[in-house]
């Protein structure tokens, strides 16, 4: 039977660990940093960057669980470890849960980034064919399998990782340390309720527990997920500090894309400017990878639940549902962005911290092990 | 059938790849370079100024000969009226043949009128639109925005492009702080919402010039009249997105000394000579090189207490008619001493512009008080428009001379001829 | 919508299902059949004015995320 033994997958790619540290960089750096700093500012105001680092240490706590979970049930990634602790059918329930979250999480991640293109850029193409291009191109890097969104991340994160940081630079002199003085101006409120919104966000990289058991050192699960988190935090912080230092904080919270905004705000020595459109692309660029890895863990982890040989047939009926939903439950920009705002954290939260730290639990319990 | 799905499938991506929504053509676009902005006060309707490039290059024409061989106007300006600013932007397409395009706009003229009723309105539409930028720079005008987009400006062919040449300069040395769209923002969100642009004038130069000559020369002068000359030397003070003042050329300055740097400005004084009285007074200038202001926060039982203080370094450019020999380390000291005084002076004098005249804070008091004391600030943040005039302050000024330019001493001085 | 919605998931269902039944792998084929007939659930859903899914999600939980952030 399916999921009772360790050793089976529908995957055949590996991954090494360089790869698995880009794979996670840009899950996480592409969902942060497009809608994410405007909301944390709203949220945090001045101490939204520290808020980041307060989440940044609070996610290294989350990744040791996963990690720890990753060589305990070796070669089982979440989906299937959750059946081997709670068995054949509460496992089963639990464990559609995760690949129904990455589709969720693929859903926002598309629809804001059609947005952003659709809103900044082509204001006349409608939506929907921003959005159907997006899950085509998508789809099919995630039907050739994990190996190939991986050699994709190889490449598109240390560019984004690069564009981030000259971007930064190239801000810098519109720059004013003034806007973003005094830090805990309004006590230690912000910091503590922003640090968990972001939390969620880096969440998103329990999708590493999908990655683990296709390592080919899955002991080092913890520090690739370890590098990628700084990275990304790094990343967000940067962008956010300097949409605050530059924007000031009662405009910066209600841009619908910070980064974007600052790119548009490049401006050195009167020579390099209008430059969005070159970070742009690394931007959307890495959402649709990231997205990829996002359809192939939904379609991974159906296919595990329902005991499938292979998950690839079901790749486009995934990015289907996706994208219907991404279609049909938001009517405007508004709605995604209050629902990213209030209902994604607290589904988030509840499968990235609360179903996980549940297995963690009852596998220490009931004194469960990995087979293998 | 498998390939065949493939096939319809790669054709259908091809047919979405071309991006036919968003094509513009180069030659289908007006590119707007600067727009204006008025409103006659007490009516609702905005009226816009819109200057725009032509493609026609000058190379161009010269096949053509003939009546046109100079290549005509390099601009042309549009004017159209609406409720609102993105309405007035809308109504140009009922005069324009091409589509207009605001992604290269430079420059925003905000005219008298539109400063002095609230630019409130137009400031949505600035943050809003995706085609303005925050690195657009402002400007005020005590004309209305439409003169000054009409003016020529010599040197440039399109005049918004001068205009933002002469920003540009600013950016580097100048008396006028050049504002942008985002800075000028973020200003007027900030607590005392206090902003402040540059301000144009059209001012007649050429005619002052003649006739000051004329009456010199006792006869008048053969010179050709000239048209007004465009001019930015003063700030426009925007309080609560209402333009509130104007600030001098002597405290536009100081201003600029107090909200950035002295770095690129120049101080002029004259020259006083101690001790030996066959020494000659004079207008000495200097040249400011490297500079910086900081502002303290000082909090005790008698209130606020701003120290201001203002380190410059600087480089002898003129002496004038002043007899001083700038080798003798005793005269450097005067001169730099009498440069503090005169700094000091002008500093002072424009916060008390601010304090009592204008009432408004837009030296930057605030912002200082608010970093250094957050938790006092809060209890006079509410009222701090009452508390502002009566801060007290003290200005400390260092000037060090670092050259003389090319030269050390004056040596053949014209002796005014009384 | 609904119709074009409908029309891409038989035109995956074909492009997917009929190497599948070559094959002979039944399972696979009833959870992707499963996993297309949701779409169309919703497209339909969609057409007779049914809320979806995430909409419902968020009617329950936006309170609570309301509740805790601003």
């Amino acid at each position: 039977m399916a999921g009772k033994k360790g050793d089976w997958m529908p995957e055949k790619g590996i991954i090494n660990t360089k790869q698995f540290v880009w794979l996670l960089f840009i899950m996480i750096s592409a969902f942060a940093t497009m809608q994410l700093p405007g909301m944390l500012i709203m949220q945090a105001g001045r101490d939204a960057w520290l808020s980041i680092l307060g989440a940044w240490l609070l996610d290294v706590m989350l990744a040791l669980v996963y990690a720890y979970m990753g060589i305990r049930f070796p070669g089982e990634n979440l989906v299937q470890y959750s059946i081997t602790i709670l068995g054949k059918y509460l496992g089963r329930l639990v464990g559609i849960l995760f690949p129904l979250f990455f589709l969720l999480v693929c859903t926002i991640v598309l629809r804001g980034s059609a947005q952003l293109v659709n809103i900044v850029f082509l204001p006349r193409t409608p939506l929907n064919v921003i959005l159907v291009t997006s899950y085509l191109v998508s789809a099919l890097i995630a039907r050739k399998g994990l190996e190939a969104i991986a050699r994709m991340t190889e490449l598109l994160g240390p560019l984004y990782l690069l564009s981030i940081i000259t971007l930064s630079f190239l801000v810098l002199p519109a720059f004013h340390m003034s806007r973003l003085l005094p830090q805990f101006d309004n006590g230690v409120t912000p910091f503590l309720t922003g640090a968990p919104l972001i939390l969620t966000n880096f969440g998103v990289c329990i999708i590493m527990a999908m990655y683990i058991p296709l390592c080919n050192r899955p002991e080092n699960g913890f520090l690739a997920k370890f590098s990628a988190v700084s990275m990304g935090a790094l990343v967000v912080c940067l962008v956010t500090a300097l949409s605050v230092g530059i924007f000031g904080i009662e405009d910066a919270q209600y841009m619908s894309s910070p980064g974007i905004q600052l790119a548009k705000m490049i401006n050195f020595s009167n020579y390099i400017e209008r430059v969005e459109m070159i970070w742009l692309l690394f931007l959307v660029g890495s959402t649709i990878v990231a997205s990829s890895s996002l359809i192939w863990a939904f379609g991974q982890g159906i296919a595990q639940i329902t005991g499938l040989k292979t998950y690839k047939p079901l790749i486009y009926p995934g990015a289907l549902i996706s994208l219907a939903l991404g279609i049909l439950s938001f009517p405007s920009s508004l709605q995604h962005t209050n629902f990213y705002h209030y209902t994604f954290p607290i589904v988030a939260a509840f499968v990235e911290v609360g179903l996980e730290l549940l297995l963690f639990a009852v596998a220490l319990i009931l004194h469960k092990r990995g087979t293998a | 059938m498998r390939k065949l799905v493939l096939i319809m499938v790669c054709l259908s991506i091809a047919l979405l790849l071309t991006g036919c929504w968003d094509y513009k053509e180069v030659d289908r676009l007006a590119t707007v370079m600067a727009i204006g902005v008025d409103r006659v006060p007490g009516s609702e309707i905005i009226l816009l100024t819109v200057q725009i490039a032509s493609t026609q290059g000058n190379g161009s024409n010269k096949q053509t000969g003939g009546q046109r061989g100079d290549g005509g106007p390099a601009y042309t300006v549009m004017n159209s009226e609406g409720k609102s600013l993105s309405e007035a932007i809308r109504n140009l397409g009922a005069q324009s043949t091409r589509r207009i395009l605001i992604s290269h706009c430079k420059l925003i003229v905000i005219g008298e009128g539109l400063a002095k009723t609230g630019i409130g309105e137009i400031v949505d539409d600035l943050k809003r639109d995706r085609q303005f930028r925050r690195t657009d720079r402002i400007l005020t005008t005590d004309k209305t925005a439409k003169e000054i987009l009409e003016k020529d400006i010599a040197l440039e062919q399109v005049p918004a492009r001068g205009l933002d040449l002469i920003m540009q300069n600013f950016e580097t040395a100048g008396p006028v702080l050049p504002v942008n769209c985002n800075d000028f923002f973020v200003r007027l969100n900030e607590d005392p919402h206090v902003s402040s642009t540059p301000f144009a004038q059209l001012q007649d130069i050429d005619k002052e010039v003649t006739r000051q000559l004329e009456k010199a020369v006792g006869r008048p002068l053969d010179s050709e009249g000239k048209p007004k000359t465009l001019t930015i030397a003063k700030t426009a003070i925007f309080k609560d997105q209402r333009m509130v003042g104007v600030l001098n050329e002597e405290d536009t300055r100081a201003h600029r000394w107090l909200m950035d740097s002295p770095k690129g400005s120049s101080i002029t004084l004259t020259y006083t000579p101690k001790a030996q009285p066959n020494e000659e007074k004079g207008e000495i200038q200097l040249d400011i090189i490297d500079g910086k202001t900081t502002i303290m926060p000082q909090i005790s039982e008698n209130g606020i207490t701003m120290n201001i203080d203002m380190r410059a370094k600087v480089s002898l450019h003129e002496t004038g008619s002043a007899d001083v020999n700038v080798r003798d380390a005793q005269k450097i000291e005067q001169i730099q001493q009498q440069a503090e005084e005169a700094m000091k002076r002008q500093l002072e004098h424009t916060i008390d512009t601010a304090q009592k005249e204008l009432k408004s804070d837009y030296v930057g008091f605030s912002e200082n008080l608010h970093n250094s004391f957050p938790v006092d600030w809060k209890q006079v943040k509410d009222q701090w428009d009452n508390i502002f005039p009566t801060v007290n302050y003290h200005v400390s000024c260092e000037v060090e001379i670092l050259n003389t330019s090319i030269i050390s001493n004056p040596t053949l001085r014209s002796e005014p001829e009384e | 919508m609904t119709v074009l919605m409908m029309f891409t998931a038989l035109a995956i269902g074909l492009a997917e299902g009929l190497p599948l039944k070559k094959k002979g792998q039944r399972r696979e084929l009833v959870v992707m059949t499963t996993l297309l007939a949701m779409t169309i659930l919703l497209a339909v859903g969609h057409y007779l004015a049914l809320p979806s899914p995430l909409v419902l999600l968020e009617r329950w939980l936006e309170p609570v995320g309301k509740a805790i952030f601003k």
